[in-house]
């Protein structure tokens, strides 16, 4: 396998982890942002946060979801929208682990609406999958060679030599 | 570890896009929720004074939430109602305080499990019949959260808080000991 090839091939893995995982986002913020009451029970049935940011946490937190997943897709803003996806992927994973395993709570996980799933092991197991699809979509990209470096490798080593 | 000059750029530059992108959210969310904190479909702190309470319920009309005052239940009530045997309880706390002790007869529906154990309810309790929902006392919240689900998205239509809760039934002491189970006996 070239070396070609192998950038290719590592590129598309890259922007086929960006989309899925900015896909599932897209998918869990959307019932968030049609019935924040229902998110809001969920955030409240996490026993976390005070009563007084429950109202808040759940007018935001899907809109901040759908926007990281935006940013996710975007190369441009790739690197910012991964520490975001990250950060709320690792809160979900902390909220999870407290809730569910340190009180004992047999609440549902709120992500994806009324359809969730009860907070537990697969919770975890996914978001550290969605953790893992974030990574690779920052990591995995090889960078082509700059227009600079391409024209260098073009001259002949007299000619880069007197262009350098 | 050292950080070339590049990266450092690169780094401020994605922290300067991070905070952007949680200022539109922001502003995204502020935009969609126009008027947000007049709505009562997410219940606020309330007082804990006797003459002060108040439940949320929907306008059938315009499906919007509104506050209406609910005349308080009184221990004697209560007790009236456990005897004559026409109302349905339902205890909003969670697993292990239900075992530890809760009224006979009452159905257990946990506050942080409402939907999962929803048909508890939906398959013992008509839509018109009466239900007293109780939890610890008058600072919990639980017996709200439920009493709200239980009218505003399965449609039962009678439903009242027992604000003095379980603490109240346990302060009644003798009064209610035919009345409650205690240590995870019975239902």
């Amino acid at each position: 396998m070239t070396r070609g090839t192998i950038a290719v091939l590592r590129n598309t893995v890259a922007w086929l982890a960006a989309l899925s995982v900015a896909g599932y986002f897209v998918y869990a913020a959307i019932p968030k942002i049609v019935d924040p009451r229902q998110f809001a029970l969920d955030i409240r049935n996490y026993r976390i946060l005070p009563e007084q940011l429950v109202n808040l946490a759940a007018l935001y937190m899907p809109w901040l979801e759908a926007c990281a997943a935006a940013a996710l897709v975007l190369p441009a803003t790739r690197r910012a929208g991964a520490v975001l996806v990250a950060g709320l992927l690792l809160l979900f994973i902390g909220a999870v682990s407290y809730s569910a395993f340190y009180l004992g709570l047999d609440i549902s996980c709120g992500c994806t609406g009324k359809e969730s799933t009860a907070a537990g092991w697969w919770t975890i197991i996914r978001n550290m999958m969605l953790l893992a699809g974030t990574a690779a979509a920052v990591w995995l990209p090889v960078r082509g060679p700059s227009p600079r470096a391409a024209k260098f490798e073009m001259l002949t080593p007299q000619a880069a030599q007197t262009a350098g | 570890m050292r950080i070339r000059k590049g990266e450092e750029r690169g780094m401020r530059r994605d922290l300067w896009l991070v905070l952007l992108v949680m200022a539109v959210s922001a502003g995204m969310a502020a935009a969609a929720n126009i008027g947000w904190h007049k709505m009562d479909w997410i219940r606020q702190p309330r007082p804990n004074s006797k003459s002060n309470h108040a439940d949320v319920a929907v306008d059938p009309t315009t499906g919007r939430a509104t506050v209406e005052s609910e005349p308080e239940l009184t221990l004697e009530q209560l007790h009236e109602l456990l005897r004559d045997g026409s109302t349905r309880f339902v205890d909003a706390r969670e697993p292990h305080e239900y075992a530890a002790g809760h009224l006979i007869g009452s159905i257990l529906l946990p506050a942080s499990a409402v939907y999962a154990n929803i048909d508890r309810v939906t398959t013992m309790v008509a839509p018109d019949e009466r239900i007293v929902v109780y939890c610890n006392g008058r600072r919990c919240d639980a017996s709200h959260v439920v009493a709200d689900v239980l009218r505003n998205e399965f449609g039962f239509t009678n439903v009242t808080i027992f604000h003095g809760g379980w603490e109240a039934i346990e302060a009644a002491g003798e009064t209610f000991h035919d009345c409650i189970v205690t240590g995870g006996n019975g239902s």
